[in-house]
């Protein structure tokens, strides 16, 4: 049998087997040692019930809830790309459609798919989804190009007329279509000076109006003040009174 | 790419010192339980570990930019859990409390197994007495083996999470587990196992 001290210096190697933890040799000489002590295997099979019973000491569900997610839902890259296609695809049914609103008639022969099984030319319902050709679309594509820059055409003369109009004769504003760099220039630095002026004034505004404010709470210090003082004082007196009466109590009948 | 779910622990810290918050959502759902379970086997009170376990993460949440990724996060959760029981059991020394939480619940404990009567009833008063005698543990003893034996950290984990040796976590382990037996004893539980006749080399 070995000594109590080896016994002792083996504890920590009889924890690792204990637990099956820690480097292969502490177990090894764990097992070792105890092959020859009886008192440490017996101490072993000990402790090995102290585990077992511990083991018998669950959390209550009370103490540790479900865990709820407490973030907000989280998106997968998989659902993500799944709806970035699929609005996509919606995106692109909605233009093919819309488009087929632009096509006068009957749908071309050269149409590639009807998904629908209406007849081909009843383009009235919203329904009625056709797939058109690609020569057709990209007529169709082209004509509503040309519709929309002839609007933006229009849109921008009118403007130019009406700024012309409702600027006053001379001013450095007067609207120009073809304006120079020099006439840009001008009315940039114009521009400029207008802001300046606008903020200086709201500047202005904002030191006035923060003047006012910082007045009326150093007012409101002030009074607050003088209620604490006033509460003190009170405070005082009343304590004081207070502890004339407890000394006067307390005193000795001899002394009062 | 990975989901947040799919990630290691270091991934979502990771994660989340680059910017991505909801990286930390990952980490709280993952070990909320594991650090609540723990802060109630140490003070023993589910109020106290609720508000606890919450403001371990809350320091974590504030701290994990500066958190060096040498050291596992969980070890590092553990390590200001522990801290804050601590606090809290200092707080408290000399005051004594009526735990509202006292006598545990029982019932969701050994439903679950499918136990008898009787063993249900048994099952709750050795409960009862394992708790009790953990108490009586000095606090060191206790954390190692609440670690140990219902944690399951590693030794090498323990020793990061206390800032130990490893051979000082066994010897607090051999300590605790004695102290346990003795206790255990004096609670009438027996905590007899098999001996073996002998160990083979």
């Amino acid at each position: 049998m070995t000594s109590n001290l080896t016994c002792e210096a083996l504890r920590e190697d009889i924890i690792a087997l204990l637990y099956d933890d820690g480097e292969l040799a502490e177990r090894s000489r764990a097992r070792d040692h105890m092959a020859q002590c009886v008192p440490c295997r017996l101490e072993y099979a000990e402790l090995k019930g102290v585990r077992k019973v511990l083991g018998g000491w669950d959390v209550p569900v009370a103490v540790v809830p479900k865990v709820v997610p407490i973030s907000r839902p989280r998106v997968s890259w998989i659902p993500a790309g799944l709806a970035a296609a699929a609005g996509l695809v919606l995106g692109i049914g909605i233009a093919v459609a819309g488009r087929t609103t632009l096509i006068p008639g009957p749908a071309p022969a050269q149409t590639a798919a009807v998904t629908s099984s209406a007849p081909a030319n009843s383009t009235a319902s919203p329904t009625n989804t056709r797939f058109v050709s690609y020569d057709v679309l990209q007529d169709a594509l082209n004509a509503q190009e040309a519709h929309h820059q002839a609007e933006i055409d229009d849109l921008r003369r009118s403007f130019f007329q009406t700024a012309a109009a409702s600027a006053p004769a001379g001013s450095a504003t007067k609207m120009v279509s073809n304006p120079s760099p020099a006439t840009i220039e001008k009315l940039l630095r114009a521009s400029e000076d207008r802001q300046a002026r606008l903020f200086e004034a709201r500047l202005s505004g904002l030191r006035t109006e923060s003047d006012l404010q910082r007045q009326y709470d150093m007012a409101q210090i002030a009074a607050g003040l003088a209620y604490i003082d006033s509460r003190t004082g009170a405070d005082a007196a009343r304590t004081s009174e207070l502890m004339k009466n407890l000394v006067r109590v307390t005193a000795k009948p001899r002394d009062r | 790419m990975l989901t947040n779910s799919q990630m290691s622990d270091e991934q979502l810290v990771e994660a989340f010192q680059a910017g991505q918050v909801a990286a930390y959502d990952e980490l709280v759902s993952r070990w909320q339980s594991k650090i609540r379970g723990a802060v109630w086997r140490v003070l023993g009170s589910t109020e106290d570990a609720a508000d606890i376990t919450q403001e371990a993460f809350l320091r974590a949440f504030r701290g994990l930019n500066a958190f060096k990724r040498e050291a596992k996060f969980s070890s590092w959760i553990y390590q200001i859990a522990l801290n804050l029981c601590r606090d809290s059991l200092r707080r408290k020394k000399g005051k004594s409390y009526v735990s509202l939480d006292e006598p545990e619940p029982k019932i969701p404990t050994l439903v679950s197994k499918g136990a008898s009567p009787l063993e249900f009833t048994e099952g709750n008063q050795v409960a009862d007495r394992v708790r009790a005698a953990i108490q009586k543990l000095n606090e060191d003893q206790r954390e190692v083996i609440i670690l140990k034996e219902y944690e399951g950290l590693t030794f090498a984990e323990i020793a990061e999470t206390l800032g130990l040796p490893t051979s000082t976590v066994k010897t607090r382990l051999y300590r605790g587990l004695v102290e346990m037996k003795q206790h255990l004893a004096r609670e009438g539980v027996t905590s007899a196992s098999h001996i073996p006749d002998s160990f083979e080399s």
